[in-house]
């Protein structure tokens, strides 16, 4: 029996070993219903929305118009373009904190995004964080996506969520994290498994400016389900590392936009 | 007998949907339940249970007609004549399962159904198993039961939560662990052979109770002794003696207790081993109540990691030898 036990205790010891990626492989998301709408649904649970945004309602439409305006990028290949605008896009802040059936029930056109606060006594932990991933049935690797023309030829940077999620928590800098779904694998079973997380207080840290405080928001926004759609960091893009770079670009380039229009048709397929 | 006890009952302050996917009867007569949640896993076994809770309808019943549907093609039927049915997907998509109730002259008397999606097996853990055969080095030990967790048990163990929250992931790691286990100590051939021993023996069909329960029962190996002091009023929290040698009369005693309980909680007691859903929520439980009593206040990531380990061991043997008199 010592032996028995002491094999079952051993297994948990580290957290980087097999047993945790067994533990944390994830279940195939359930077939996708076809559709064209792509909900991105910001649940702000811990009362933070207000810190960011004067105007929700702005917010939302800024957003709203910007998605459903991708389509009309100029230079955007006619084809692609076409793709796009057969996508509706719907932005929704709920305040509250997802329910259990709707975090099981995420499916493939749904982009959850969570407004968090690393301070006070609702802090967001690492601990917190890995069980947010867990929740959500993120699997413990998936991919970005760089460009490398503006003719949908990508190459791929593995990304690992609960690495990454305990490196961004104490980091001031990084006010965001954007997770995909899987969708460079062939046969990927995880397309569905996406997830956002926004810090509004290191988002908004120095900044007294209702107006520009929303900005941030905004562009920040933009930036995380750019990656949730399968976006890498890309240099002087929307999509930089620095968020004093990203602010200049207004928009996504043609590379980021096919990778877009790419990750919305495999999701559609289901 | 069509209706066995085994199937007469869903277990007192449990739901169907306790013990797996379930689908119930609008009346409330009958429910099917699932073993596996879908989705389902092509080529992989799952077991269907129909429960017939209403004596008039039980006393009706004949036999079981189920029908599966795979995609929309041909359906496939088959008959049993007790309510409990194992089948195996065939292609990605969607299942339909009908199942009638049938009595005399095969007049339907109730009628279930439920909907199920099929999947490829796990391609994440695939992949590790066939990277493990081709590269030197630590590898899955055993990928059948990996692939058992992992395709079939995943939704479960992945739910685990402790009454009181706390920081990390001590005790989904701990429980993952024991299920591990509890899936690598006999095959999922053999747990079945014993459940459908003590469901034979709860049938009435055999005298060996005492005996069957000195075994633990489904995929995390519970002792139903133990897993009868945690549920309120059925068993008092018995220890046992550490030696082995004054432990087995001990065990036996606990054992005859058990027996000694009413047909209807022994039931309770046997579904909630029997469905893996309600046995790893159950395993969860129990050791939650075994880490509250033992080790009152440490986070189950101390357990794990503390004093060189020494409590996780401690609450294993508590759980597959014990409760134990700790000298």
């Amino acid at each position: 029996m010592g032996s028995v036990t002491r094999k079952i205790t051993n297994f948990f010891r580290g957290k980087d070993d097999l047993a945790e990626r067994l533990r944390r492989m994830q279940a195939a998301c359930r077939a996708g219903t076809g559709g064209h709408t792509v909900f991105i649904k910001v649940f702000d649970r811990k009362n933070v929305l207000g810190d960011a945004a004067h105007s929700v309602g702005a917010v939302q439409l800024e957003l709203e118009t910007f998605f459903n305006g991708l389509s009309a990028t100029p230079s955007l290949p006619p084809f692609q373009a076409q793709n796009l605008q057969t996508f509706t896009f719907v932005v929704t802040f709920i305040t509250r904190d997802s329910t259990r059936a709707e975090r099981d029930g995420f499916g493939m056109m749904d982009f959850p995004v969570y407004l968090e606060t690393t301070e006070g006594s609702r802090a967001f932990t690492t601990d917190e964080g890995e069980a947010l991933l867990m929740a959500h049935k993120i699997p413990s690797t998936t991919a970005v996506f760089i460009p490398t023309d503006e003719e949908g030829t990508v190459r791929h940077e593995p990304l690992e969520p609960y690495a990454a999620v305990e490196k961004f928590i104490p980091k001031s800098i990084a006010f965001g994290l954007g997770i995909p779904g899987t969708y460079g694998v062939p046969h990927s079973q995880t397309n569905c498994r996406k997830l956002g997380i926004i810090k509004v207080n290191h988002l908004i840290a120095g900044v007294n400016s209702v107006v520009t405080r929303q900005e941030r928001f905004v562009v920040v926004l933009k930036h995380e389900l750019g990656h949730m759609f399968g976006m890498a960091h890309v240099p002087l893009t929307i999509m930089d590392e620095n968020y004093d770079e990203v602010v200049k670009h207004p928009s996504y380039t043609i590379g980021q936009l096919l990778i877009v229009s790419g990750t919305l048709s495999t999701l559609a397929q289901g | 007998m069509t209706v066995r006890k085994t199937e007469s009952r869903v277990p007192a302050n449990f739901q169907a949907s306790d013990l797996g996917e379930a689908s119930v009867a609008a009346d409330g007569r009958c429910a099917l339940i699932s073993f596996v949640t879908s989705p389902l896993v092509v080529g992989r076994e799952n077991v269907y249970v129909v429960f017939v809770t209403d004596a008039g309808l039980a006393a009706a019943a004949e036999s079981f007609e189920w029908t599966l549907t795979e995609n929309g093609g041909p359906p496939e039927t088959q008959t049993t004549p007790q309510g409990e049915f194992s089948y195996q997907p065939k292609a990605d998509g969607v299942l339909e399962l009908v199942v009638r109730i049938l009595g005399a002259g095969g007049a339907e008397q109730a009628s279930l159904s439920l909907e199920q999606e099929m999947v490829s097996p796990n391609v994440e853990l695939e992949t590790l198993i066939g990277e493990a055969r081709n590269q030197p080095g630590p590898g899955v030990s055993n990928p059948d039961v990996a692939r058992e967790l992992i395709n079939d048990h995943n939704p479960y163990y992945q739910a685990v939560a402790l009454h009181t929250p706390e920081a990390g992931d001590g005790f989904q790691r701990f429980v993952f662990g024991v299920v591990f286990d509890g899936a690598l100590q006999r095959t999922a051939a053999a747990r079945k052979r014993h459940l459908d021993e003590l469901a034979a023996s709860l049938n009435g069909q055999s005298a060996d109770f005492v005996n069957l329960v000195g075994k633990g029962a489904g995929v995390c190996g519970i002792r139903l002794a133990l897993l009868a002091m945690i549920l309120p009023g059925l068993l008092d929290f018995t220890e046992l003696p550490e030696p082995f040698d004054k432990r087995a009369l001990a065990d036996e005693q606990l054992r005859q207790a058990l027996a000694a309980l009413g047909e209807e909680q022994l039931i309770d007691l046997y579904n909630l081993v029997r469905f893996p859903k309600s046995n790893i929520e159950r395993c969860a439980a129990i050791l939650e109540a075994l880490r509250d009593r033992y080790f009152p206040g440490t986070n189950f990531n101390d357990v794990l990691t503390g004093m060189s380990g020494t409590r996780a061991h401690w609450l294993i043997r508590h759980f597959k030898e014990g409760p134990l008199i700790r000298t």
